[in-house]
């Protein structure tokens, strides 16, 4: 008996005997299943557009999964139950629950560049310092140490606003993850596992949050998605 | 009954490729490499948060951003307040987890051709455009 030897994406992992999405086929291993789809030579970006589309679509169904990350190819699926699904079925069933009534969002928040000039300006004396500078000489180097100055002052205050969004958002999830952004015009991404009966509040408090800090803060809500950042490593 | 608070939330619904993008390709699982699996090999430009340091070009546009303050008259508000104000909620966190380094990436073949194509749902995202005078060069400065 010849074994399957196409090519297959794979998406992620659900229950066994899920209903299935469009344009995916599950290769199933006890109470576990992998979500894999024809590897189609499309471009990149299609490629990507897929892989989201199949996953989030398990999400609005509300059922659960743990998305792979984009790109993971399987030679045949004796081969992906064999070789993956069959030596971590445990692993995988446990992490599964983890997800089971859950979903993720993740936001994303930057800093509005005058606010948060305007506040650094005002508040850090390395800052004061260097406009003070510039009043004798606006040379190119005052400017940029200006700018590097302010810059940096940024830098020392992202931990502490982050924070502060932590705990402002994390009573409304059931595990809260941060990132601080590097670039002087972000502050940083959260990603939020939250109850899906307590979607909707933790939606309400994002917004909520966006409204009141709308003059010094941009954020953007990604969500609800599957848990990309709450899947276990192997 | 007031009006209802203006959302200042983005939403997209449903999300484009580019904001899903870094999601899809940086987190998830990732099967084990001996597995008879193979990557599908994407050119990423890959900014590793601890070796990055902000251009000359960012240093000018900062300092150029002082010059626009007006630290006198902004109604009488004490600005850094409004950072301040985070602290309101009093509510017990139950943060748990925190993540430190940042790595941003940016695909150039996928955000080339990317489209935005998802409609923007729910509120329009409306600022005061006295506030912000960056304009759209935010994502050019990576």
């Amino acid at each position: 008996m010849t074994e399957d030897s196409r090519e297959w994406y794979v998406c992620g992992i659900v229950p066994a005997g899920c209903r299935v999405v469009t344009e995916c086929e599950l290769v199933e291993s006890g109470p576990i299943a992998a979500v894999t789809r024809p590897r189609e030579p499309l471009g990149i970006a299609e490629s990507l557009r897929r892989h989201d589309r199949v996953v989030a679509e398990f999400v609005r169904q509300g059922l659960p999964i743990l998305p792979m990350r984009f790109g993971a190819v399987a030679t045949g699926h004796d081969t992906l139950a064999r070789d993956f699904l069959d030596p971590n079925v445990d692993t995988l069933e446990r992490a599964l629950a983890e997800v089971t009534g859950r979903v993720q969002y993740t936001v994303r928040v930057g800093y509005i560049r005058d606010a948060v000039v305007r506040a650094v300006s005002v508040q850090d004396p390395a800052v004061a310092a260097a406009r003070a500078a510039i009043g004798d000489d606006s040379s190119y180097n005052a400017r940029l140490r200006l700018g590097e100055s302010v810059v940096a002052a940024i830098d020392r205050r992202r931990a502490g606003d982050s924070a502060k969004i932590a705990a402002g958002l994390g009573p409304h999830a059931d595990i809260m993850r941060s990132t601080q952004a590097t670039h002087p015009d972000r502050l940083g991404e959260f990603a939020a596992l939250v109850r899906s009966e307590h979607a909707e509040a933790f939606e309400a408090a994002v917004e909520e949050m966006a409204t009141r800090h709308a003059e010094a803060l941009t954020m953007k809500l990604i969500g609800p998605i599957a848990a990309y950042d709450f899947v276990p490593e192997l | 009954m007031a009006d209802e608070p203006y959302g200042m939330l983005a939403r997209p619904r449903p999300s484009s490729l580019a904001d899903v993008i870094d999601i899809i390709l940086d987190k998830g699982m990732v099967i084990d490499a001996y597995v008879r699996v193979s990557l599908v090999g994407i050119e990423l430009l890959t900014i590793d948060a601890r070796i990055v340091v902000a251009s000359v070009d960012t240093y000018l546009r900062f300092a150029e951003a002082t010059n626009r303050l007006d630290l006198y008259e902004h109604g009488g508000k004490d600005l850094p307040e409004l950072f301040d104000k985070m602290e309101e909620n009093g509510a017990k966190s139950k943060t748990k987890g925190a993540l430190g380094g940042a790595k941003e990436k940016v695909s150039e073949a996928v955000h080339g051709g990317a489209d935005d194509g998802g409609s923007r749902s729910g509120r329009s995202r409306q600022r005061a455009s006295a506030r912000r005078r960056s304009g759209g060069d935010e994502e050019d400065e990576e």
